[in-house]
């Protein structure tokens, strides 16, 4: 499984691709818009594993031997963490197979329907968050402290923009993601790309 | 690095897992209904608390 990884990622992708379609086939509720916001929230997680498992041929002809035994020393853990991946992917694709968008229960009140879809978009907008921080927590940050600020800053008036405008949040809040994404630096782009998607996909399918 | 960035995102997936079962499934038709104050009551306590999350974090961490 781990060189399939490796080698191929287009495969996994592709099975993952046919997995969904026959879950569609068996009457799961996905529209085709949810299939390409899954299958592009799979492909950045692919590509996250990818890249901790390569390294380009220019980095490849300027390592020393040295670095290179040193190199090859440090990818034996990452491996070992990649091994568990798949049932961590496995159980993304379960739980985003089951996309049906839920509606808010029938018996509520127009003020209680609101504030049942407003916790679910803030509960959206915390996964990103806390990714963020926890990963800004880590020894060394993996995330820099500037950058988690501005999505702590988005997340702040994304909630505020919210509680304040009852039902009519979302437009604001997508270009603000939008925003976000644009000033965050290159390199630590590709990290929060994947829970970017899954932000998107929530705050664009809560009914 | 890479190490540390797969556990945390190991470590965020239960939670994302949860979060999607939660917004995503259909209720069962025989499940019990929340009320509009229990609905309610939910919202300000997300809010609350994920608001002083980011104000938690802003505070220790200040514009340099």
């Amino acid at each position: 499984v781990n060189s399939l990884w490796k080698a191929e990622p287009t495969m996994i992708l592709a099975v993952v691709s046919a997995g969904i379609a026959l879950a569609i086939g068996f009457g799961a509720p996905i529209t085709t818009q949810q299939m390409g916001l899954i299958m592009a929230f799979v492909a950045a997680v692919l590509g996250l594993i990818n890249r901790s498992q390569v390294t380009s041929a220019a980095t490849l002809q300027n390592m020393t031997p040295k670095t290179l035994a040193d190199a090859q020393d440090t990818a034996q853990p990452v491996k070992d963490v990649v091994k568990k991946l798949p049932a961590v992917l496995l159980a993304c694709i379960l739980a985003g197979s089951a996309f049906g968008c839920a509606s808010a229960p029938p018996n509520l009140s127009p003020a209680a329907h609101v504030a049942f879809v407003n916790t679910r978009a803030i509960k959206g907008l915390d996964i990103l968050r806390d990714f963020a921080i926890d990963a800004n927590n880590q020894q060394p940050p993996i995330i820099s402290t500037a950058t988690t600020r501005k999505v702590v800053l988005y997340h702040e008036s994304s909630v505020k923009i919210i509680d304040a405008s009852g039902s009519g949040w979302r437009a604001a809040v997508l270009t603000g993601l939008d925003e976000l994404v644009k000033e965050i630096p290159a390199n630590e782009s590709p990290k929060l790309t994947p829970y970017v998607i899954l932000l998107k996909t929530i705050l664009t399918e809560i009914p | 690095m890479n190490q540390n960035l797969i556990n945390v995102a190991i470590a965020q997936a239960p939670a994302v897992i949860g979060f999607l079962k939660e917004a995503f499934l259909e209720a069962h038709p025989t499940d019990p209904q929340p009320t509009d104050e229990e609905v309610i009551a939910a919202y300000h306590s997300a809010f609350a608390s994920s608001i002083a999350k980011d104000e938690a974090y802003l505070a220790a961490h200040p514009e340099a």
